[in-house]
């Protein structure tokens, strides 16, 4: 590689790095979740039907949601995620629950997440790739 | 056949012509096959266009079949009706979706729909829908089998796929229903060629849609009428089903009018590109060839001209740059020009030289001559002609042979030579020509010679310059020169003339031994030419010119007429009397001689007939020339003639001169012989003036001698002519034969004649040669004179 190029790169990395740090939170996903599951879409449809109580958790906004969703998935948003929220979904603790979100750069599965698991529920799935994966693997989804 | 002739700059024009026309081709041809290759990359890249076309109009279809199925199983009364499976609901279901959607979504046409439990077994379908499935078929059955391999997850995706039935092709796309949890699945069944429409949009040209039966499912408004003009492309692409049967033929037509225009011009660039190549390669062709190679020829050429108009021109070299060919040519040339050079001037000198004497030949003398002869008629410079001739030469040949003869000719020409060479007056310019113009003849020009002292000086010099002997061959030879001189002008001004005349002036120095003798006209009795001489011969015998005049013979003891001579005479109309030695010879050698004596034989015979029917009965003398002893028909002649006039053959006598029955006398001897068989008798001429002696003419049939008037002339009592005469006349009578004697004039001569017993005489004293009239009369009256001498009034007769 020249110099030159390795200059270019360098300055490029350190610009874009200086402007990640400002939205870093919300837009890189960690690449697990301690305490939780990780799947992918075809892991969704696999746990759908081995576990037939399965609470699919949509948390993205209500704008998002309407270019479609998994279906039987319920929508709570991550900003309205509470403990009291959370329990009217998925009544006790132990219920397993899935949450998803836009995909791999939306930070609301992983907020939410970590509400439940400060609310205390124990098995939690989370589907990193989101929707974007879910609809890029033409699996079926329903709109309102 | 004969080739046709080009000059080789044409024929290498016509060859880089030809080639550049030949490159033309081949760019016209390479234009077409370009054109046709960029045609069929056109209808590659617009093949290739379509399949992408297709491919994305069929994923859009697929995602709007999903997008259908999907949006036919929303709903709480499908999920009840398919759990339930009431079928009618579910084709009420399906059936308004069906319309639902075709209403809507112009942009794919459903052709049916279906639901399925989850292992695939129809459940319900859609009333409506395409004609050619039948109720309750499935339609793609491969599809299905496809899905019923399909396990978990997989089941959920999207399975698609265009397949043929009834020879319609349909899209299949198998959608699962119940959400996460698969229960069953809705086929939705579309025709594909509804979607595959928008590919003439998409393109902008006129598409075609057929079954792979060539059925047409669809056809632009703007299809061409006839597709396969020039100006359109076709493109076909064949759309496969899952199972690679061809399940749709898409065809465009691209109009190609631009693109054709467009090869047009670049065609059109390429031949001028081509053109002005060839045009280039011609001109460079051309110029290095024009260097190399035609203008050392044209040198040449040019030097070839030169030499063919001007031979002086042999030899010269000429200096030529070019190819190596060319040079070698040029050495060639040059090698055989000066071949030619030496060559040529031996031819010249061999030409214009005289090999014996190596004096100009008389080829070179006359071309001198007219060179002079137009030099001085304009400048009016005079100048000399010498006409020399040996005196006797051809008694040298005759007694010594040749090859002394050219001896002694060769020691002539080197004095000849000498004396005009070293002659004062003429080495201060020179530029004088001393040739031998053939046997003993030389000639000399003297082109500084203006006044006759000088040329007489000249040829006195020559004269003394021969006296000295000459040896040759062991033999002392003294031999004399006769030099005829003119001097141009005053004695002519034309070569010819000026040549003639000094030939005539040395006859004249000849004959009269005088060395030399200028050209005096006087003397010159050739002034008429010999042509115009014989023209008016012949003339003058056509207009009776000529005249028969008749010459009494007496017998010298009876004084009575015994015969005459025939004479002839020309009565010229412009020179007046010509006397017949001017003219005899010219006839002799013309050959005019021949009819001439055919004339005068007939006209003295003729007279002499009259006279036998008036009672003279004499015999009349004709002269014969030598030349008529060459005439094979002469007796012929003579005996016809006497027959003609019904005369006795002793009623001519034939008179030849001695010189020529000595001459050839084989051949007179044949034709006297003849003659004289048949009666005619023979005389012999001019006697005494030859060399023969009357012991030669015994082996003749001669009947009479006639002595030569010289001798009478002169004859006195006791002088050596009177002596000759009278033994002449004893030796013939002893020898049977009678004498006559010629050219007696006086009466003395009469009667010494007649004393020595001559038998017969002629001559003024007795009568003149007279007409024949004029003779008639004369020897009707003296026919009675009795012997004696004969007095005037014979004389006065004339």
């Amino acid at each position: 590689m020249l110099a030159s190029q390795r200059i270019g790169l360098i300055l490029f990395s350190a610009l874009w790095a200086s402007c990640a740090n400002v939205y870093a939170v919300e837009i890189v996903s960690p690449e697990a979740i301690p305490g939780t599951t990780r799947v992918d879409a075809e892991g969704v449809i696999n746990i759908v039907e081995k576990i037939s109580d399965l609470v699919i958790i949509d948390a993205r906004i209500t704008i998002d949601r309407k270019q479609g969703f998994i279906e039987g998935s319920r929508s709570l948003p991550d900003i309205d995620t509470t403990c009291t929220s959370l329990e009217k979904v998925a009544p006790g603790k132990t219920r397993p629950v899935l949450f998803y979100c836009n995909g791999v750069k939306c930070g609301r599965s992983v907020k939410s997440i970590n509400i439940a698991q400060g609310c205390g529920y124990e098995k939690i799935f989370w589907f990193r790739g989101g929707f974007e994966e879910w609809k890029a693997k033409g699996y079926p989804f329903v709109t309102e | 056949m004969k080739a046709p002739r080009f000059s080789i700059r044409s024929s290498l024009g016509l060859t880089v012509v030809s080639m550049g026309v030949m490159g033309l081709v081949l760019a016209l041809i390479t234009g077409e096959m370009y054109r046709s290759l960029s045609l069929d990359n056109h209808r590659d890249a617009l093949v290739e266009l379509i399949h992408i076309k297709t491919n994305d109009l069929m994923a859009t279809l697929e995602e709007q079949s999903r997008s259908l199925g999907l949006a036919a199983q929303q709903g709480a009364a499908f999920n009840s009706a398919f759990d339930q499976r009431d079928i009618t609901a579910l084709s009420t279901l399906l059936d308004t979706q069906f319309h639902q959607y075709f209403v809507t979504a112009s942009v794919l046409k459903l052709e049916k729909l279906l639901a399925l439990d989850d292992f695939f077994n129809l459940v319900a379908e859609s009333s409506e829908g395409a004609k050619n499935i039948l109720p309750h078929e499935i339609v793609c059955p491969n599809l299905l089998a496809r899905a019923k391999q399909r396990h978990g997850a997989q089941r959920l995706q999207p399975l698609s796929e265009l397949c043929v039935d009834h020879n319609r092709a349909y899209f299949a796309v198998i959608v699962p229903t119940g959400g996460l949890r698969v229960k069953g699945y809705v086929l939705v069944i579309t025709d594909p060629s509804q979607s595959l429409k928008r590919i003439e949009p998409a393109l902008g040209m006129p598409l075609q849609i057929r079954t792979a039966q060539d059925e047409i499912l669809f056809q632009s408004d703007l299809w061409p009428q006839d597709t396969t003009l020039h100006d359109n492309i076709r493109a076909e692409y064949v759309v496969q089903s899952n199972l690679y049967e061809p399940a749709l033929m898409l065809t465009v037509v691209s109009d190609t009018q631009a693109l054709n225009q467009q090869l047009q011009r670049t065609r059109y660039v390429v031949m001028f590109g081509a053109g002005l190549v060839t045009l280039c390669a011609v001109l460079l062709a051309l110029y290095v060839f024009q260097r190399s190679t035609l203008k050392p020829l044209g040198a040449l050429t040019q030097q070839l001209r030169l030499v063919q108009k001007d031979r002086s021109h042999l030899g010269e070299q000429v200096d030529v740059s070019g190819n190596v060919e060319l040079q070698e040519l040029a050495t060639n040339f040059n090698e055989m020009t000066t071949e030619l050079k030496t060559l040529y001037s031996s031819l010249e000198n061999m030409a214009f030289t005289d090999p014996l004497t190596n004096l100009p030949n008389r080829t070179l003398f006359h071309d001198r001559m007219a060179q002079l002869v137009g030099l001085c008629q304009r400048t009016e410079v005079k100048f000399a002609v010498f006409m020399m001739d040996l005196d006797r030469f051809k008694e040298v040949n005759d007694t010594l042979g040749h090859q002394v003869g050219d001896l002694l000719l060769q020691q002539v020409a080197a004095r000849l030579e000498n004396v005009l060479r070293k002659s004062d007056s003429v080495a201060r310019v020179g530029g004088e020509t001393v040739a031998r113009l053939g046997g003993d003849e030389f000639a000399a020009i003297l082109p500084t010679i203006s006044i006759e002292r000088d040329a007489m000086n000249v040829a006195q010099r020559i004269q003394f310059a021969m006296e000295r002997p000459m040896v040759v061959a062991e033999h002392s030879l003294t031999i004399s020169i006769s030099v005829g001189i003119v001097i141009f002008p005053i004695h002519g001004n034309e070569g010819s003339t000026l040549l003639q005349r000094a030939d005539i002036a040395m006859y004249q120095a000849k004959h009269n031994h005088q060395g030399f003798a200028f050209y005096d006209a006087k003397q010159d009795h050739h002034s008429l030419s010999q042509l115009t001489m014989v023209s008016d011969l012949r003339k003058a015998m056509e207009k009776n010119q000529l005249l028969m005049h008749f010459q009494p013979k007496i017998d010298m003891r009876s004084g009575r007429i015994c015969g005459a001579e025939a004479l002839v005479r020309w009565q010229h109309p412009d020179r007046g009397f010509m006397p017949p030695d001017s003219f005899i010879p010219v006839a002799e050698q013309s050959g005019f001689i021949v009819p001439l004596t055919a004339w005068v034989l007939n006209e003295s015979i003729k007279e002499c007939a009259q006279w036998h029917r008036r009672g003279v009965h004499i015999p009349v003398a004709v002269n014969l020339s030598v030349r008529n002893l060459h005439d094979p028909k002469i007796t012929d002649v003579i005996l016809k003639t006497l027959r003609r006039y019904d005369l006795p053959t002793s009623a001519l006598i034939i008179e030849l001169t001695e010189t020529a029955v000595m001459t050839d006398s084989n051949r007179a001897l044949s034709i006297l012989l003849a003659l004289a068989q048949e009666g005619v008798k023979v005389s012999v001429d001019d006697f005494g003036t030859g060399y023969s002696s009357l012991a030669n003419l015994k082996k003749l049939p001669v009947h009479e001698i006639k002595i030569d008037r010289s001798f009478v002339i002169d004859m006195n009592e006791n002088n050596n002519e009177s002596v000759i005469v009278r033994s002449t006349i004893d030796l013939a009578h002893n020898m049977n034969m009678s004498v006559t004697a010629e050219g007696v004039e006086t009466e003395f001569t009469w009667s010494l004649l007649r004393g020595y017993g001559c038998d017969m005489a002629q001559g003024f004293f007795l009568a003149r040669p007279m007409p024949g009239k004029d003779f008639i009369a004369w020897a009707e009256s003296a026919r009675s004179i009795p012997a004696g001498p004969v007095g005037g009034a014979l004389v006065k007769l004339n």
